[in-house]
């Protein structure tokens, strides 16, 4: 029965029509790394300044590249050409002042590393913060604090991009080909009029439940697994090596200010799995309304609606707290994960600061706990009419 | 075996497609006959439990079938009248599938597969796949799967619509084979198909048995009112109208027509042997009309 479950959902040309289109605009997306990254010159500097920064290596940075830019300065004026707006500037250069911008960013970036801690050491003092936000500094600091000083002067461009696709790309992709693959599971048992044939047999209202759960998540593991694949070998192809994997989240621009004391590596291991249990809990929304809707067109809309409208919240900035909840609280923000660890968010329950990820994988696995029950529920229950 | 329909009635929204109906079945051929509209899907898809009644309850060797669950569906074999197939699917496929959702195990299922093949003579199609399939092979694949798991209750709606003649033949034999140890509940409106196998009609009308007797009995209750009688073009539309008129043939003499009626419809009829067909125009006339 199984077999014969994923042969119905494995036979349908277009996910696979879907998923070589998707891939492909990964293969074409622009992208990957800066010409000046691979050079010698960049090389060398990157080995001369990699790792953990001091302040005095800091303030050395500043000043070559104060010093860099002075000279560009100074060239641009002397420059007769006037439609040259940056005079040409030789590979050394180049790689100097991209390696010196970098390490003055991190200096800039410790300091409001440092400028926070003292801010919550002020909060959890209780002064001008009422009970809650004490508690909530405090468990905010204490993580700060676990955290030491974590940032570096690191190649982890590699890395962003595919964490990044977790983010975007990946959400997108899985989410349309999860709904587009999993509408049609119960409800063209309907549209093929095929329906009334299983329900009359043995395994008819139950144990085809679970095979037909258990085939979309074979479904839904196929394509996670196949999808990460691609972009992690796409990612290689650009970037030659995965580098720095080891080195603290923080040192990804889109986790400056994550408050976990997590590896790059960690994390992405971490997301992976978040991404995939979101995967499941969403394949499970599907599969819940295709029994409803017993329409595979019907489910794919009310799916891509409930899935997509928090998002679009997000992404027009609409920003009234109620709205703020949902869109917290949605299938999206679990699938694109990022949300949950690139800054400090916490929740009051029962006065006690709960940190974001922990109540939101909470939430979704008693959705997902219901949805199941609600699956097994009205397929039961569900009476064939015509 | 005992299969107890207990006063079922099914109500949707603002039609009672069925009105307390009972029937006590064993063993054997049961028709089901009665016009479009009459009930007889709803009282199948109900003995089929793919569908609740509103109220009443059915019962087989005094359990209610809603209690035993899975335990009745695996002695169940259900062909409904309208079904689809999975284009993609070949034969093997297919019945392998419904192997599996009747709990048959991988080698019970692979003897059962070929033999129900065999048994409406689609082995050599078993490859092709479903899209290829004409009406009258569909139909024949329902049945087989039907009868997969060699059901003790086997409850087929409109089983030979689409059959040719030849196909129809044999449908009636192997219903005829496999009914003595088990109950069968047929509906048709082709009535020869019932003719030589039904053990009892049961006659449905607006959702409602209005009849449960043997073929004979059935036979003999039209005895004296079936009348065959030639007359002209003319006089036929007039003959219509006031009485149930059946086949009209054409022959050297005029028109030859068979009216089921209580009286002798004209001088010259002649008293016949009622058909079943005949019992069906004495019981439906009306819905008959409408459905023509």
């Amino acid at each position: 029965m199984y077999k014969q479950e994923c042969y119905k959902i494995f036979t349908r040309k277009s996910l696979y029509f879907a998923f070589l289109l998707f891939v492909l605009f990964m293969v074409i997306l622009p992208g990957g790394s800066t010409p000046i990254i691979q050079t010698d010159e960049y090389q060398t500097l990157y080995e001369e300044w990699r790792g953990p920064l001091s302040r005095t290596e800091i303030d050395l940075a500043n000043q070559k590249l104060e010093e860099l830019q002075n000279r560009i300065d100074q060239e641009m004026e002397q420059t007769e050409d006037l439609e040259v707006v940056f005079p040409p500037q030789s590979i050394e250069e180049q790689a100097a002042f991209r390696v010196y911008s970098s390490v003055a960013s991190i200096g800039r970036y410790i300091d409001s590393f440092q400028q926070r801690k003292e801010d919550l050491q002020e909060a959890t003092r209780g002064s001008t913060t009422t009970a809650y936000e004490s508690e909530e500094a405090r468990l905010e600091l204490n993580m700060l604090n676990e955290l030491g000083q974590p940032f570096g002067f690191y190649n982890t461009t590699a890395w962003g991009n595919t964490v990044d696709f977790i983010n975007v790309f990946a959400f997108i992709i899985l989410t349309i080909l999860i709904v587009l693959g999993l509408s049609p599971v119960f409800a063209d048992e309907h549209s093929q009029k095929s329906i009334s044939l299983i329900r009359s047999t043995k395994h008819g209202k139950r144990k085809i439940v679970t095979t037909k759960i258990l085939a979309s998540c074979t479904y839904i593991v196929s394509l996670f697994v196949t999808l990460h694949i691609i972009n992690v070998a796409l990612e290689v192809r650009k970037f030659g090596a995965l580098m720095d994997g080891t080195v603290p989240l923080q040192n990804l621009f889109l986790f400056i200010q994550s408050p976990f004391s997590l590896t790059i590596w960690q994390y992405y291991a971490i997301a992976l799995g978040i991404q995939f249990f979101a995967s499941l809990v969403i394949g499970l929304l599907v599969l819940f309304l295709s029994i409803v809707t017993r329409n595979g067109m019907l489910t794919f809309f009310i799916s891509g609606a409930v899935i997509g409208t928090p998002f679009l919240f997000r992404q027009l900035g609409i920003d009234q707290p109620f709205i703020q909840y949902v869109t917290q609280f949605s299938y999206a923000e679990l699938m694109r994960v990022k949300g949950l660890f690139d800054q400090f968010v916490a929740f009051p329950l029962f006065d006690q600061p709960v940190l974001y990820p922990v109540l939101l994988i909470s939430t979704f696995l008693l959705v997902a706990i219901l949805t199941m029950y609600l699956i097994y529920h009205q397929y039961k229950n569900q009476q064939i009419m015509n | 075996m005992r299969l107890t329909i207990e006063k079922i009635s099914k109500t949707f929204k603002d039609k009672q497609a069925v009105t307390t109906f009972s029937a006590e079945l064993t063993e054997g051929v049961y028709a089901l006959l009665g016009p479009n509209g009459a009930g007889k899907t709803t009282l199948m898809r109900m003995l089929a439990d793919i569908m609740k009644p509103s109220s009443g309850r059915i019962l087989l060797d005094d359990k209610d079938i809603s209690l035993m669950g899975d335990h009745y569906r695996d002695i169940l074999g259900y062909l409904p009248q309208e079904f689809g197939l999975y284009k993609n699917f070949n034969a093997i496929r297919f019945l392998s599938y419904f192997a599996s959702l009747k709990g048959l195990d991988k080698e019970k299922a692979k003897t059962r597969v070929e033999e129900v093949l065999k048994l409406v003579n689609l082995q050599k199609d078993r490859k092709r796949k479903l899209r290829t399939y004409s009406g009258g092979m569909k139909r024949r694949l329902g049945i087989a799967q039907a009868l997969l798991n060699d059901p003790k209750i086997l409850i087929v709606d409109e089983p030979t619509a689409g059959l040719d003649p030849q196909e129809r033949v044999r449908f009636r034999n192997l219903l005829s084979e496999i009914a003595g140890d088990r109950i069968v509940l047929l509906s048709t409106h082709i009535v020869t198909d019932i003719e030589y196998i039904a053990k009892e009609v049961l006659l449905m009308r607006q959702g409602e048995l209005i009849q449960r007797s043997t073929i004979e009995k059935l036979l003999e209750s039209v005895e004296e009112k079936v009348w065959k009688c030639s007359v002209e073009q003319g006089a036929l539309s007039q003959l219509q109208k006031s009485y149930k008129v059946g086949n009209i043939q054409r022959a050297e003499s005029g028109i030859e027509i068979r009216i089921v009626s209580d009286v002798k419809p004209m001088p010259n009829a002649l008293s016949v042997s009622p058909t079943l067909e005949d019992v069906y125009l004495y019981f439906f006339e009306k819905e008959a009309e409408e459905n023509v």
